[in-house]
């Protein structure tokens, strides 16, 4: 009997606080792999989107919308509530998730997952509801071909990224006069890595490139030896890359081990822009390519960019990078569609969502804006190709963003 | 040549993982029970080198043998509070209890030292080199010359001392050893500290060439499982040539199809040794 007491005591201390939760409190479900291969790129990615809802609740005084007001102004002031959760990067995962944070915390928006792979099920679990699902940083372009009526992109797909480096290499190549012949795409064997190794597929005859070598790994690896000799028995002029974090590493030192030097490395995603990339490679990392959509550059053209960066290094210690910055700015999209809502309900989301129009300059992204086509893809997100040089990222394309004059071809690895 | 590279890596690579197999190996022959965080051990001494190498400049070579003693007071206290446990215990607890090690050690890396990819950056072993048309890359070079050492150092202790001999009689049947006068309670310790000192090396020599995550030895533990299938299970000798059959198919088998598929061709062999003699090639019936 005094146990049923202690029970039924202990319930109605969690539907009490449950019910009161519910009224001032708008909650959203983040899903981002705080454990596994890219975990650090996840924590940290996190860490952006929680500087952001932190900034909305809290009084700032920052170049930001809802800065300097406590909570979303419209709502009454609510404060955003975050409900963390780690995927691991496993897609099984990503449907659990999201279902239990559909029906158990009942989050009015989900936002996440960073892999492609495990954004993919746990949109469809959101659409299923009804819920709206805001990615910052999940790039496979199948994610918004599937045309769902919830489920918005604000990051430039693989698609775009591919373009984006053709455009650049076929500049490159003409303006140096080097003839290319082979395209190598080497990437992770999720849908994410997949979709690169597609786009250079589809486009290589297109700009000029006789053939393509693709290989895909598993990031689970120790070694990536026969990878490498694979791309060694046919070397492609010019490389494109999907990796995560230590793969990356073991990749390039692969490269050097076996005497593998591309004219260029070009990078999709977090892991050549992270900063331990070039800690761990020392001059090793100089002359690579990566598209980003972070970069420091940003600082001058962006005016809540500096202090962002401030306060997210001290929470860190780390520099504000790629991811981070994009998950920042899907947050800052989620904000705004909130403020416009008519109200909290799901559909009133949605419909604020897909009414975006938020303009490049007031958020710390190089994208032109954040505008979402009938499919909820941005089409006016576009990012940068930066060169490290001197163990530094430097943009150099587009022109107009560019610090630096690019090196091209890379000089081999004992010449460095 | 690009032949004779494909033979050089697979070699390389293999050695790493037959030292990674011999030491799950042991446990296995000495308590029948497979140690599921056997991985962890490799990242915790990659992580102990990592700390002396930035905190005290300590090389990491240099620091293989502290390592290795670290690991073996390590193994040790393992089996003193858990292992010794789980000698009687049914195989779902055994299963549990290891496994649940594993998890408790990648999370306790990923709070304590977060997911960050740390590296060892130049190093004793840093340096590349080409002799006869071939390459070699200093860091695994060394680690596959130090991995053969400390497999031939672990031979020679079990079969030529008679703490070794000792060990053995145990693997062979614990109740006769204790009939014999061995203390088998010290037996099993000495497989546990053995078998995590032996790893603690690999973790060693591994920490000069790959990066450091919470991860870095889970993707180390399965290849040395199926060594230790391929060789036999309980056999020693046998997880070693399995850790070297396993690198030359895995660098061959991905080099002559696609690299995709490399991972494959390993569990391929698995599957037929597992069908054809499930004792594996040098295991005993």
């Amino acid at each position: 009997m005094k146990r049923l007491f202690q029970t039924a005591a202990l319930l109605s201390v969690f539907l009490c606080g449950a019910a009161a939760a519910q009224d001032n409190e708008i909650r959203i479900g983040i899903m981002m792999p705080l454990s596994g291969t890219a975990a650090r790129s996840g924590q940290e990615t996190l860490e952006a989107a929680k500087l952001y809802y932190d900034i909305v609740n809290g009084s700032y005084d920052l170049p930001l919308p809802y800065a300097k007001t406590a909570g979303i102004p419209s709502k009454g002031g609510a404060k955003i509530r975050l409900i963390i959760e780690d995927h691991g990067g496993r897609p099984e995962r990503g449907a659990a998730i999201a279902e239990r944070m559909i029906t158990q915390d009942k989050v009015h928006l989900l936002q996440g997952a960073f892999h492609s792979a495990v954004a993919a099920p746990a949109s469809q679990v959101a659409e299923k509801y009804g819920i709206p699902f805001v990615t910052g940083g999940s790039e496979s372009p199948a994610l918004t071909e599937r045309g769902f009526k919830t489920f918005f992109s604000v990051t430039p797909t693989a698609n775009d990224i591919a373009r984006d480096f053709f455009s650049f290499i076929q500049e490159m190549a003409q303006e140096k006069k080097v003839r290319l012949q082979t395209l190598g795409v080497i990437h992770v064997n999720d849908n994410w890595g997949s979709s690169l190794a597609q786009a250079g597929e589809r486009m290589y005859r297109q700009y000029g490139f006789e053939k393509v070598l693709t290989i895909s790994y598993s990031p689970q690896v120790s070694d990536l030896r026969s990878e490498v000799l694979k791309l060694k028995s046919d070397p492609p002029d010019v490389l494109l890359q999907a990796s995560f974090d230590s793969d990356a590493i073991l990749a390039v030192r692969t490269y050097q081990a076996l005497a593998f030097t591309p004219k260029a490395i070009l990078a999709m995603g977090a892991s050549f822009a992270t900063p331990d990339f070039i800690k761990a490679l020392g001059k090793n990392a100089d002359y690579a390519f990566s598209h980003t959509k972070f970069d420091p550059a940003l600082i001058q053209k962006r005016k809540a960019a500096g202090q962002v960066s401030k306060m997210f290094e001290q929470r860190t210690g780390k520099a504000i990078w790629d991811a981070p910055a994009r998950e920042f700015t899907a947050s800052q999209v989620v904000a705004d569609a909130l403020q416009r809502a008519k109200s909290l309900a799901p559909a009133d989301i949605v419909a604020a969502l897909r009414e975006t129009s938020i303009d490049g300059a007031d958020t710390i992204s190089p994208y032109k804006g954040v505008k979402f086509n009938e499919k909820g893809q941005n089409v006016l997100a576009t990012g940068l190709i930066t060169q490290i040089q001197g163990g530094q990222h430097h943009p150099v394309w587009p022109k107009d963003l560019a610090t630096k004059e690019y090196v091209f071809p890379a000089p081999a690895w004992d010449k460095r | 040549m690009i032949y004779a590279q494909v033979l050089v890596d697979g070699l390389t690579v293999g050695l790493m993982f037959a030292l990674v197999a011999m030491g799950l190996s042991l446990i296995y022959g000495v308590m029948n029970i497979v140690n599921f965080a056997h991985g962890e051990f490799m990242m915790i001494a990659m992580y102990l080198c990592y700390f002396l190498w930035s905190g005290l400049g300590l090389d990491p070579i240099a620091s293989a043998p502290l390592a290795a003693v670290a690991m073996f007071v390590l193994g040790i206290a393992i089996y003193r509070w858990i292992a010794r446990y789980l000698l009687d215990a049914s195989m779902v607890a055994q299963v549990f209890a290891t496994f649940g090690l594993l998890l408790f050690f990648q999370a306790l890396a990923n709070y304590l030292w977060r997911a960050d990819a740390r590296t060892i950056g130049e190093n004793w072993s840093t340096g590349l080199f080409s002799l006869g048309g071939l390459y070699f890359n200093g860091p695994e070079l060394v680690a596959a010359a130090g991995a053969l050492i400390t497999a031939l150092a672990l031979f020679w202790f079990l079969n030529r001392t008679e703490t070794g001999l000792c060990l053995q009689a145990t693997a062979e049947d614990p109740q006769v050893a204790r009939l014999m006068g061995i203390n088998t309670d010290r037996m099993f310790a000495l497989a546990w500290g053995l078998s995590a000192a032996t790893v603690g090396v690999a973790g060693a020599l591994a920490s000069t060439y790959l990066a450091i995550t919470p991860l870095v030895g889970a993707n180390w533990a399965l290849p040395a499982f199926v060594a230790v299938a391929i060789g036999g299970f309980g056999s020693i000798s046998g997880a070693f040539w399995g850790g070297i059959i396993i690198g030359l198919v895995q660098t061959a088998g991905g080099f002559f199809t696609s690299p995709s598929y490399k991972l494959l061709f390993v569990y391929l062999l698995f599957i037929v040794v597992v069908l054809v003699r499930p004792h594996g090639l040098m295991g005993k019936r």
